[in-house]
């Protein structure tokens, strides 16, 4: 526990000082602003690979009047499989924004982002750490503060403005139903406490409480319909920020359900239901979104939504296999959700500082606008490529592995099923679910990567364009490998998640289902190794080949057109256009463009498409003007007068006055 | 073992079969059987010529094309291999290959085969949802999870109890062939038109070497497709009559491009929808 | 149809008058060219409904002259040819743009883009895929839907119009026969025509039944070929395969007739080279009526298939205003609704009085098909009745026309298979020709194909292109 306490110290301390080192560009400035989320984090992993081997590490107990109960930080086995990407993600995203946030040093205060930034990481740790209410609102509540400043990095943007708000607003909707519930939920317990509350819990309330929370924290975590800050959020922040925003911040929303479900118990079989139904929904629109965005992080963004969607499948299959005596099941589709929080962290982080790395280089996020950047920046490239592949869930990379727990749960409920049992649809509809996310996926992000590291520039930089600095570079190949590793050898990944998953079900469940899980890993070890030995030995021959015979390189066919151009390409746009029209009931995407009508064409016809969200459009937008509309009214009452401010304040008392009155003589 | 050695031998004759039913249906004498191996013959003897646009990922993806392939050999019924769960990692390595396909087509930065390749992951979607459904039933029927049992498995026993859902299932993994191998009414791998093609648009800057591996490779699949169809035909589980199962499949095959006109592409989806609804009924079949 | 005049008889009008003159009475546009000996524009027009040419000139002094287009859309591509070959500057035209790209005298070609970086260009050919003439084709698109066809042609080119002027000469014949390989018969017959008319030679009976014979088998061999097309770029099979071999059936009746399966050699000033014996007569009867039948059966397995008229209704569709308008002819305007047709409008004496002409009128590649089918159809009857009165018609008088008059103008009009064929010759003052102008309908009809692409799937574009199954060298020339 020492250590965590150190790093959280470290985050603060370091935090404090970077914001003394203002916009200075010495070296001792430099460490200053990354070496504390880099050290704290370092120390940090101690602890946590120590409790995830089994260890148990006594809390951080301390009495306070003021929390209701006690300043209380502990690790335990949720806590710490959060704190790992939490902590990884940390060191490699301050390396990166070390170089990152080079290119803004004559425009931005650095001191004050490296601030924020310590202070956000810190805020993530006291989250998954803090076993208080109070103190989990406080932590929770600077989380979404720090991340707002974040956000508001480039403030003088009008449209970030208006993100950074948006983000707000929405982040202390889902705060205030998190208040209702704890409170609720603490309702007669001995203080505010965790383990106070979980002894005293009145079962009767747990649907109620459970809604509460699972809006609250579907907020944060990005579930459909609560998602809409997240596309607008992401983008706006550095590279780094967003990509521990989108692989780790939104997780936090994740843990807050798991640690609802230790607090509170189990929810019915309809919750399950209900978190399956959000899962394929924030899956499949997620991604729709997705695909149709022209911005590259928007796009991963979005795609954020979807995986949030899948994880969301896993719990649901969790809860359903709890409810419905289906340990198999269960277990299978938890360990896929637990395993996907982390790989969506590392392959979401990957592809965000990918991102970041090409706006680096080229200083545009347009995906239209890129092209042919694989030969200019050739690790970046590749590294994007490995993570487009990861987050399709195609083999032999990560996603993969997590997308196949979800499916191996749900067919083998399938295989001892009844199909005159309703509950079936379940495992079918996560199974249609992962595989329309699937598809829809391999299509999301062969646009992004084709478009923006394939083919032709399809403009022309006044800059050259090269590859981004060391520090950028590196820890993209270290998410990379770990994107390898797990994919390839993901037996070694099954023992980190037997202890999480063992918190919702007994061990020998979860042992006796991990065992063939095992088996089938370790065949697939080889069955990979033997597809990378043949690519090696196929790649060999040609290679070979290549040396004895003649080679030459020419134009793309272009049917012996003298003037090939780079508008003879595919766009992203178009490349995505059949499915965008087939779903435009969902989309809604406004394409305007001056069609050649008359006989000879028309100078100066444009295209262009927008996709807009559909629920900020048709659900957020009307409340809110509604609200706008009607607010101005209450400005009859407000009219700067303080005899009127008075008399309110008169008035007041003498309701609560006579109310408490009322209530007394009843007594 | 037999199994892999047949597919790699025989899998390019599968084209002559097509082909010649096809000359018969149209009175003509047709290409010999064989016309596939010399293709392949005259292809790897050639030299290499390569867009300038190109990268490794061009050069990538035939290569990861027949080694997933090849690997998928492994898992047929009656095969070397076989896990609980295979089903899903191969269905996901044609999803690679196809990803692999896809990119090495992008990576030309031609016109032509962004068109191809936009087709191909569209239809690949509602393909892929399509093949999840009738897997779910088979999986149902059968009892298993692996490739080799879900398809090795199914007897009489299921045709005699089961006739509706598999026949609906034979059917919709039929259209589901023609579309992944490129056949009419989907794709018509004989029209000479780049504006109309959906896979062989993606290959058409690959020469020599690669274009071999590329057609070999989709011999394979049409093999692979071809021998989990004949399974659930023909369920009787047996090599050789897998082996005749495969061929009298791609002698339908030839039937089917004979007689039918290719759809609109933007009706495709449509099709496949149809296809999804036939599947979701095959699975209410089994209450 | 045959019309001579004097060039001193043709009347003047001034631009601005001609402008009125055509926009007003809403004229056919048939040809539109300069006559650099004069400086003068000639202004062929076709009155379908009395079956009449009218014929006027316009002196243009300067290089610059205001453009008829903007008024008269279907001015716009004789126009364009005006400027790239005379360098007369059309002012005002929308689209200025040289037709077949002579390197020399015109800069570079630059075609309409959608701006943004959404939308995409394709660029299709000169060299394609399958076996066709060269062509550029350039499709501004977004995903699947075309917003804008741009056709650049001249890959062709061979400067015949040039090398016809001091002719007649041996060479020009076959000059004729191959201004469109699949046209011969049209074209040998106009220029037939136009020389016979301008040495006032009158051909008999059975050379202009013999004559309208073969330019009905070439209707009927090419029609066969496009259907066999149509179903080919739909994927169907059957037809495809049978329609190839029947093309072949009918080109060797040409050959039967006159040892050419293209019709070349048939066809001179003054008469034709073969006659058909009353035995042969028979034989081809024989031989029609069995490869006809074939046809029937191959063609009606096409309008059997639901998947394949499921493809053509609806696609590539061109209204009647558009053909109208920009002054489409032949088959792609009777598949429109509108009743054009050289063989049945305009005086041919009684040659055609057996021959109906069918009409469809929903525009689309279903129509053009239909149409084809139709006409088919009615080449078949035409030709049964023909050889029939071959059978009574008087024998050959083979003529050898003289001298032709000089500074005289002639237009003759043939309805060749895909349209209005028509020869425009003036003569100087030795009777040599000092402008021989040709215009293949293809030069009207290719507007046509670039319009009915507009809003369509790109896959679809195979298709309607074999639909309207345009000639590239007689546009080109």
């Amino acid at each position: 526990m020492n250590f965590v306490l150190i790093a959280i110290f470290a985050f603060f301390v370091f935090g404090v000082l970077a914001l003394f080192t203002g916009n200075q560009k010495s070296i001792m400035a430099d460490l200053i602003r990354t070496c504390g989320p880099i050290g704290g984090s370092i120390l940090g992993l101690i602890p946590v690979i120590q409790v995830l081997a089994g260890k148990k590490i006594s809390a951080f107990i301390m009495p306070w009047e003021l929390f209701n109960g006690s300043f209380y930080l502990e690790i335990d086995l949720l806590s710490a499989f959060f704190l790992l990407p939490i902590f990884i993600l940390t060191i490699l995203a301050s390396f990166y924004g070390f170089s990152y946030l080079k290119q803004y040093a004559n425009q931005r205060n650095l001191g004050s982002i490296a601030f924020f930034f310590n202070l956000f990481i810190m805020s993530m740790v006291l989250v998954v750490c803090a076993k208080n209410i109070i103190m989990f609102l406080l932590a929770w509540e600077l989380m979404a503060l720090t991340s707002f400043f974040l956000v508001m990095f480039e403030s003088e943007k009008s449209l970030t403005k208006w993100t950074g708000w948006l983000y707000m607003s929405l982040t202390h909707l889902g705060t205030a139903c998190l208040f209702v519930f704890f409170f609720m939920a603490a309702d007669g317990a001995l203080s505010f406490d965790f383990g106070d509350i979980a002894i005293s819990f009145d079962k009767n309330k747990t649907s109620l409480c459970f809604l509460l929370a699972l809006i609250g924290f579907g907020t944060k975590a990005g579930m459909i319909p609560f998602h809409i800050w997240l596309p607008e959020a992401h983008p706006a922040a550095p590279a780094h920020v967003s990509a521990i925003m989108s692989g780790v911040m939104i997780k936090t929303g994740i843990y807050g359900i798991l640690r609802t479900i230790l607090l509170i118990g189990v929810p019915g079989l309809s919750w399950g239901i209900v978190l399956i139904i959000l899962g394929a929904l924030s899956g499949v629109i997620g991604i729709l979104f997705a695909l149709a965005q022209h911005d590259i992080k928007r796009l991963l963004a979005y795609s954020s939504v979807e995986n949030i969607g899948i994880i969301l499948l896993g719990l649901g299959l969790g809860v359903v296999g709890i409810k419905t005596q289906s340990p198999v099941m269960g277990v299978l589709g938890l360990a896929g959700a637990f395993l996907h929080i982390l790989n969506h962290a590392f392959f979401k982080g990957l592809l965000f500082f990918g991102a970041g790395s090409v706006i680096y280089a080229t200083h545009t996020n347009r995906i239209d606008e890129l092209g042919g950047i694989l030969k200019r920046m050739p690790l970046t490239g590749l590294t994007f490529f490995i993570g487009s592949i990861s987050i399709c869930g195609l083999p032999p990379f990560n996603g993969f592995i997590s997308e196949l727990f979800i499916y191996m749960g749900s067919f083998k409920e399938i295989v001892v099923g009844d199909f005159d049992n309703t509950s079936i649809l379940l495992p079918i509809i996560t199974i249609l679910a992962l595989v329309t996310i699937g598809g829809l996926a391999a299509l999301c992000f062969t646009k992004a990567f084709s478009i923006i590291f394939l083919g032709e520039p399809r403009y022309k930089f006044n800059h050259e364009i090269k590859e981004s600095p060391a520090f950028i570079v590196y820890p993209m190949l270290v998410l990379c490998a770990i994107c390898v590793m797990v994919g390839v050898f993901p037996s070694l990944i099954l023992p980190i998640l037997e202890e999480p998953v063992s918190l919702f079900f007994s061990n020998e469940v979860v042992r006796s289902t991990f065992v063939p899980m095992g088996e089938m890993f370790g065949i697939m070890t080889y069955v990979y190794l033997s597809l990378i030995g043949f690519i090696t030995l196929i790649a060999i021959v040609r290679n070979m080949l290549v040396k004895r015979r003649s080679y030459q390189t020419t134009v793309t066919w272009d049917c012996g057109y003298i003037r090939p151009q780079a508008t003879m390409q595919y766009t992203a746009s178009s490349f995505v256009e059949t499915l965008v029209d087939i779903f435009s009931f969902i989309l809604r995407t406004k394409k305007t463009m001056d069609k050649p009508s008359t006989y000879f064409p028309l100078k100066n016809a444009g295209l262009n498409t927008r996709t807009a969200d559909t629920f900020a459009q048709k659900l957020y937008y009307p409340v809110y003007y509604f609200f706008k509309g009607h607010m101005f009214k209450l400005l009859k009452i407000q009219y700067g007068n303080i005899n009127l401010y008075m008399f309110y304040i008169i008035l007041t008392l003498v309701i609560m006055l006579s109310v408490n009155l009322l209530t007394r003589s009843e007594l | 073992m037999i199994t892999i050695i047949l597919a790699l031998i025989l899998s390019p004759l599968l084209l002559g079969f097509v082909n010649q039913t096809k000359a018969f249906f149209a009175g003509r004498v047709g290409v010999p059987f064989t016309q596939l191996y010399f293709d392949l013959f005259k292809l790897f003897k050639k030299d290499f010529v390569y867009s300038k646009t190109t990268t490794w990922v061009f050069r990538a993806g035939p290569i990861v094309n027949i080694s997933a392939a090849l690997i998928i050999l492994f898992f047929l019924p009656l095969s070397v291999m076989s896990f609980k769960g295979d089903i899903i990692l191969v269905m996901y390595l044609l999803g690679l290959m196809r990803f692999f396909t896809i990119v090495a087509a992008l990576d030309t930065g031609s016109a032509f085969e962004g068109m191809g390749a936009a087709r191909e992951v569209l239809y690949a979607i509602f393909a892929e949802i399509v093949v999840f459904t009738s897997l779910i039933a088979l999986v149902y029927l059968t009892q298993s999870l692996s490739l080799a049992e879900i398809f090795g498995k199914i007897s009489p026993y299921h045709w005699t109890h089961y006739g509706p859902t598999l026949g609906l299932i034979s059917f919709v993994l039929l259209v589901i062939l023609l579309l992944e191998n490129c056949r009419i009414p989907f794709d018509d791998p004989n029209t000479h038109l780049e504006l109309t093609m959906i896979h062989e648009v993606m290959v058409l800057d690959h020469g020599s070497f690669d274009f071999g591996l590329i057609q070999y490779a989709s011999s394979l699949k049409l093999w692979i497709w071809c021998s989990m169809l004949a399974h659930v035909l023909l369920p009787i589980s047996s090599i050789w009559s897998n082996v005749v199962g495969i061929f009298l499949i791609s002698i339908l095959v030839g039937i089917v491009e004979s007689t039918m006109a290719r759809f609109k592409l933007i009706r495709i989806p449509q099709v496949l929808l149809a296809c999804f609804a036939l599947s979701i009924l095959s699975l209410f079949l089994m209450r | 149809m045959i019309y001579k005049t004097k060039i001193s008889q043709i009347p003047l009008l001034p631009l601005g008058a001609l402008k009125n003159e055509l926009v007003k009475k809403e004229k056919r546009l048939s040809a539109l060219f300069f006559h650099p000996a004069d400086r003068h524009l000639y202004v062929v027009c076709s009155d379908d409904e009395k079956g009449e040419l009218s014929l006027v000139k316009t002196p243009i002094e300067t290089y610059r002259y205001e453009s008829l287009t903007p008024a008269y859309p279907a001015a716009h591509l004789f126009e364009r040819e005006i400027l790239e070959t005379h360098q007369i500057v059309p002012e005002n035209h929308p689209w200025p743009k040289p037709v077949r790209y002579l390197k020399d005298l015109i800069g570079d070609t630059n075609f309409y883009r959608i701006e943004g970086l959404e939308s995409h260009e394709v660029a299709v050919g000169p060299v394609h895929a399958g076996v066709i003439e060269p062509g550029h084709f350039r499709f501004q698109c977004h995903g699947e839907t075309v917003y804008h066809l741009e056709i650049s042609l001249g890959y062709q080119h061979r400067g015949i119009e040039k090398k016809l002027i001091g002719g007649p000469s041996l060479r020009t014949l076959p000059y004729m026969e191959t201004l469109a390989g699949d046209t011969s018969i049209g074209h040998a017959w106009a220029f037939c025509k136009n020389i016979e008319s301008l040495s006032n030679v009158v051909v008999g009976e059975r050379e202009n039944l013999l004559r309208a014979i073969m330019l009905e088998l070439e209707r009927l061999a090419n029609h066969t070929g496009d259907m066999g097309a149509l179903a080919g770029d739909v994927g169907f099979l059957p037809t495809l395969s049978y329609c190839g071999r029947l093309r072949g059936d009918y080109l060797n009746m040409s050959a039967f007739i006159c040892g050419s399966r293209f019709g070349r050699g048939m066809l001179k000033p003054g008469g034709v080279s073969f006659d058909l014996s009353l035995d042969q007569i028979k034989e081809l009867e024989l031989k029609l009526d069995n490869v006809f039948k074939d046809t029937k059966g191959a063609i009606n397995v096409l309008w059997h298939s639901n998947m394949v008229l499921n493809r053509f209704e609806g696609t590539g569709v061109i209204t009647q205003k558009e053909a109208r308008d920009l002054g489409f002819v032949g088959m792609v305007a009777r598949s429109t609704g509108l009743n054009l047709d050289v063989r049945k409008n305009f005086d041919h004496g009684d040659l055609y009085n057996d021959l109906s002409i069918a009409v469809c009128d929903s525009g689309d590649v279903f129509a053009r098909a239909t149409l084809r089918w139709l006409e088919m159809k009615n080449s078949y009857t035409f030709i049964k009745s023909a050889l029939n009165k071959l059978k009574k018609a008087p024998p050959l008088n083979p003529i050898k026309p003289g001298p032709l008059e000089s500074d005289s103008l002639a237009v003759s009009l043939v309805e060749g298979w895909r349209g209005e064929i028509c020869h425009v010759n003036i003569t100087n003052s030795v009777g040599m020709f000092s402008t021989y102008k040709v215009i293949d309908p293809s030069f009207h009809n290719w507007t046509a194909l670039a319009l009915s692409l507009r809003n369509q799937e790109i896959s679809d574009f195979p298709l309607c292109n074999k639909s309207f199954n345009l000639s590239y060298c007689g546009h080109d020339l």
